[in-house]
């Protein structure tokens, strides 16, 4: 069914062959459309590792579909990102669970070496839709570039590709080279766009990054600008504000900042989201919700039972006042919710009589 | 005898709730927090010190001064951060980072090496005691005119130096500088903006806090490292082994290269052009050694034995110096 699907695609691409103009029209609006109507990010990652090529291949390599582009590799970037995401799960289980020693230590290794793996390949695919979004409108950062309403989306993924893509290369091991310089770039870019229309995300991401690198303007706070965004944000059904708020403060070991933010995420998805962009809304679950499988897997050792709530904290039983006497009054043998244990032979104490 | 039973129960009740092993957290500080490149390193220390048959957490922080105080607050048995911020535990390890002490990184691996090697006593004071040092990277001034490149022309400028480091409020006043309080966070735009003349970091802050954007086409970064910042790893003794600090100083100081290696990268990325090589390095050496000089005596900022042990690291390497003759330090 995928397969026909791709055909169908192609083909749709095929008759506009050699116009780089129509396949970023058709891949920005109608494409995109289309395949984020439904909350499958596996079938999103599908079409964009699927469409990278055939679209470069479409065109001159002078006259590549940038913004279409930028699409299919953020999308293709999501499907080694989610992939890295799993091994970071590996590795918190194997921390949580395998018994000390060799075996252990070599698990984690394991899995820590397929998490940077696949980040990297993220790292590489994100990267490349931001370099694709300079190569459209310029240097981000600068003077915004004149950006048709329409193709606003192209240019707020790329930026999001910008920050995903260092970040992502940053904890790979910097195999890629993402610059460095990318995330101040990105900061000021947003400015680029309209806040409310991209569901506050553009200031979202610069919260982020300012929360991350400094650069805020002095007196603003960036964490509670992020957490003010994704109040606001969440009424237009694409929570993207409370996922990137979750990976931001568990990236800086704010945990309860963290767990505060994954906690309004599942409360802000009692409301139906935006029908035009699920999947997006669906990515930004994902997202919280690998932090919470995190903050599970640590304290439990599984992933999360129910999105929304924690694990209960342990508590510790604190000696009473005098030595531990039986707090309800009378002889510590004594049952301390009243009446004598009185066996009747099944091991239960027997009920009272009347 | 009742309450005898009474604290029996109360400790089992405590002692169930306690994992078998608990791990020794480390507060870590790292400015890119759990994908950043020191907490990747962390990761990989604590993975061998399971080897060791210790249990360690890495815990991210992105703010410095409290993973310090969760330390100090007994939330975490180790603290990894700046020396500049562990001054206050112990001065020994933290005047590796003296102004002007270690030239080039030879200098600085040396050094690391000796305390390896040799495990001076004074690596602890009191519980605390120094794990690890790695190198962040040489420390340059960056100018946002270069013809600003002795020291002589620095007096009057304006100059960003991080307010909770006793070192620059003496080393700006000797060269009669003005200093601008800054933090990490807003060094880059105040230095970026033109609030200030000048600044110090290391490399690896060239790329993130674009320090292009303030060098422009007139400035540029002079090429005579002002110091070695280090991250150190600063462990409570008693929560580990007797011998955990000095497996774990072994085990950095065969990190070095590796971790030098991302600091050269980030070198690197400053273009050619903008280094401002300097002839003769007397005047800046003199006013070094002032400063050093006056944070011992009058500040105690520094300390004598580590100031010694690499004033004697500099003569070995170059013996013409003139201080190997003075010997002040």
């Amino acid at each position: 069914m995928k397969v026909a699907r791709l055909a169908l695609v192609a083909g749709a691409l095929l008759s506009t062959f050699g116009c780089a103009a129509k396949i970023n029209n058709f891949t920005v609006r109608t494409v995109l459309d289309r395949a984020t109507d439904r909350p499958d990010i596996d079938r999103v990652c599908a079409v964009g590792n699927s469409l990278g090529i055939p679209l470069m291949s479409l065109t001159k390599k002078t006259n590549y579909p940038k913004k279409a582009l930028i699409v299919a590799e953020l999308s293709a970037a999501m499907c080694a990102e989610l992939e890295g995401r799993e091994y970071a799960l590996e590795v918190a289980l194997a921390k949580k669970n395998l018994p000390a020693g060799p075996g252990k230590i070599g698990s984690i290794k394991d899995a820590r070496t397929k998490e940077a793996r696949a980040r990297q390949l993220a790292a590489l695919r994100y990267y490349t839709a931001f370099q694709y979004l300079e190569e459209e409108w310029g240097e981000a950062g600068n003077e915004c570039p004149k950006i048709k309403g329409k193709d606003e989306i192209a240019y707020f993924f790329g930026l999001f590709a910008g920050l995903s893509g260092t970040l992502h290369d940053s904890a790979s091991g910097r195999n890629i080279g993402v610059p460095q310089a990318t995330l101040g770039k990105v900061a000021r870019a947003t400015e680029c766009l309209d806040n409310e229309t991209w569901w506050n995300a553009p200031n979202a991401l610069q919260a982020a990054i300012w929360a991350t690198l400094g650069g805020e303007p002095e007196g603003v706070d960036p964490w509670e600008l992020l957490e003010d965004q994704a109040k606001k944000g969440e009424k237009s059904g694409v929570r993207i504000g409370w996922a990137a708020l979750s990976m931001m403060a568990a990236n800086a070991g704010k945990d309860e900042l963290t767990e505060h933010a994954i906690i309004e995420m599942a409360r802000a998805l009692e409301t139906k989201g935006d029908p035009n962009w699920m999947a997006l809304d669906e990515y930004s679950m994902m997202i919280a919700r690998h932090e919470s499988d995190l903050i599970w897997i640590a304290a439990e050792g599984h992933r999360t039972e129910k999105f929304g709530e924690l694990p209960a904290e342990e508590v510790e039983v604190p000696l009473d006042e005098g030595g531990g006497d039986n707090p309800f009054g009378g002889d510590d043998d004594e049952n301390p919710f009243g009446g004598d244990e009185v066996e009747d032979g099944d091991g239960e104490p027997a009920p009272e009589e009347e | 005898m009742r309450n005898f039973t009474g604290a029996l129960l109360g400790l089992t009740l405590l002692a169930t709730s306690l994992p078998a092993q608990a791990a020794n957290v480390i507060c870590a500080y790292d400015p890119a927090g759990k994908s950043g490149d020191y907490f990747k390193i962390l990761e990989d220390y604590a993975l061998e010190a399971q080897g060791w048959g210790v249990e360690v957490e890495v815990k991210a922080y992105t703010d410095e001064e409290t993973a310090a105080k969760d330390y100090e607050a007994g939330k975490c048995n180790g603290v990894v951060a700046t020396g500049v911020r562990l001054q206050r535990f112990n001065r020994f390890p933290t005047t590796i980072e003296a102004i002007g002490a270690l030239p080039t990184y030879d200098h600085l691996r040396y050094t690391i090496n000796d305390l390896q090697k040799y495990s001076p006593p004074n690596l602890r004071k009191g519980e605390h005691e120094t794990a690890a040092i790695m190198p962040i990277g040489a420390v340059y001034l960056f100018v946002r005119d270069r013809n600003t490149d002795t020291v002589g022309e620095l007096a009057g400028k304006r100059i960003a130096t991080m307010d909770y480091d006793k070192a620059a409020p003496v080393m700006v006043d000797g060269i009669g500088a003005i200093m601008v309080p800054a933090d990490l966070g807003s060094i880059g735009p105040k230095f970026n903006n033109g609030d200030v003349d000048a600044c110090y970091v290391s490399a690896p802050a060239y790329a993130p806090f674009e320090l292009h954007r303030g060098l422009g086409t007139a400035g540029g970064v002079i090429k005579y490292p002002i110091a070695q910042a280090t991250m150190q790893l600063l462990i409570r003794h008693s929560a580990f082994p007797e011998d955990f600090a000095k497996k774990s100083r072994t085990y950095f100081y065969g990190k070095f290269d590796t971790i030098l290696g991302l600091v050269k990268q980030a070198e690197k990325e400053i273009p050619s052009s903008k280094w401002i090589e300097i002839t003769g390095t007397e005047d800046f050496d003199d006013m070094f050694l002032g400063v050093r000089l006056e944070l011992r005596d009058k500040h105690g900022a520094y300390d004598g034995t580590m100031l010694k042990a690499m004033r004697k690291k500099r003569c070995a390497i170059d013996s013409s110096r003139p201080e190997c003759v003075e010997k002040k330090e």
